[in-house]
């Protein structure tokens, strides 16, 4: 522990106990604060895991749908056929408001309309593609959900990590050194009277002797 | 910038397209440093949300961490055809260890 350096005197004295109990209040906050941001992340850690692995397995077999799509048709036919739909109205599909948890700011996303995916003539297009389109729309409130919590998720990571370096901080290193200043502060001030009461015996002896 | 409302997608044409006729912005990536711009160039145009190849995500990872701090845009890695990389489950390993301070999911791996 670093030297200790403080004014003996009554009045630091009671500074210090001040802050130290300001410190101990600081930190049984700090820690109620890490705890239940650690519950509610620990919630979306089980519930992204759960929706991750489905939206996965719909990704995949929309993909693969989309794959055989691409077998079945003449290749230029099918970019050609997906390259002019959606382009229409390319503007807010979701709509994003801001929520606070436990005072960390997350955004919540809700997709504002789905559009018919199928832009495209059928004539020249396999049922394949359908397929494919449909398993991706399908999939889209759930990615969206998934994007919701994956972010909640990393802001509450953060927020979680520089609560804890704070708890840590005021337990391992401000509440110690404030209680070995008041320590000091109490022995110095002690010491101080020991001496003085000393000097005011022997002074009492002199005095006693002379009369 | 524009109020963030658009949803973006960047990988390969056989990523993205299947999700251009739902309305999707779609950027065209084939290397880390392609999805790097195009990553950017979302989130300028007002991007609120990032899905990315997981493929092509394994290079981003510094410039993903960085997104990740703040509040938008949210990437989210997907698995492109050949199925899940099980990169985006490391990622969220990652996350556990950082708030929890051990590796608690390690066990499952």
């Amino acid at each position: 522990m670093a030297e200790v350096r403080v004014n003996v005197t009554r009045m630091e004295l009671l500074r210090q106990k001040k802050r130290l109990a300001m410190a101990q209040r600081g930190h049984r906050l700090l820690k109620q604060k890490r705890d239940e941001l650690m519950h509610r992340f620990m919630e979306l850690v089980e519930e992204s895991r759960g929706l991750r692995e489905r939206v996965e397995e719909a990704l995949a077999s929309g993909f693969r749908s989309f794959l055989l799509a691409r077998a079945e048709m003449a290749k230029e036919g099918l970019y050609e056929a997906l390259m002019t739909g959606g382009d229409s109205r390319e503007g807010s599909l979701l709509a994003v408001r801001m929520d606070s948890v436990m005072n960390v700011q997350v955004p919540r996303f809700a997709l504002q309309d789905s559009r018919e995916p199928y832009a495209y003539g059928f004539a020249t297009t396999s049922a394949e593609l359908d397929r494919a389109l449909a398993a991706f729309a399908g999939a889209l409130p759930e990615l969206i959900k998934l994007a919701e919590i994956e972010k909640a998720m990393e802001l509450l990571a953060e927020e979680i990590e520089t609560t804890r370096r704070r708890v840590n901080a005021l337990e391992q290193i401000l509440i110690p050194q404030l209680e070995q200043n008041i320590r000091f502060i109490y022995m110095a001030l002690d010491e101080m009277e020991r001496s003085s009461r000393a000097q005011l015996l022997r002074i009492k002896d002199i005095i006693r002797g002379v009369a | 910038m524009p109020e963030p409302t658009k949803i973006g997608v960047v990988g390969p044409k056989d990523i993205y397209l299947g999700f251009k006729s739902l309305g999707l912005l779609v950027m065209d990536a084939h290397t880390p440093r392609e999805a790097e711009a195009a990553i950017l160039e979302l989130a300028g145009q007002g991007a609120a949300i990032i899905f990315v190849a997981e493929g092509l995500a394994q290079g981003l990872l510094p410039l993903i961490e960085r997104f990740s701090r703040q509040p938008s845009p949210a990437i989210v890695m997907i698995p492109d055809h050949r199925g899940s990389l099980g990169l985006a489950r490391e990622r969220l390993r990652r996350l556990v260890e950082k708030a929890v301070g051990i590796d608690i999911l390690a066990e499952e791996r």
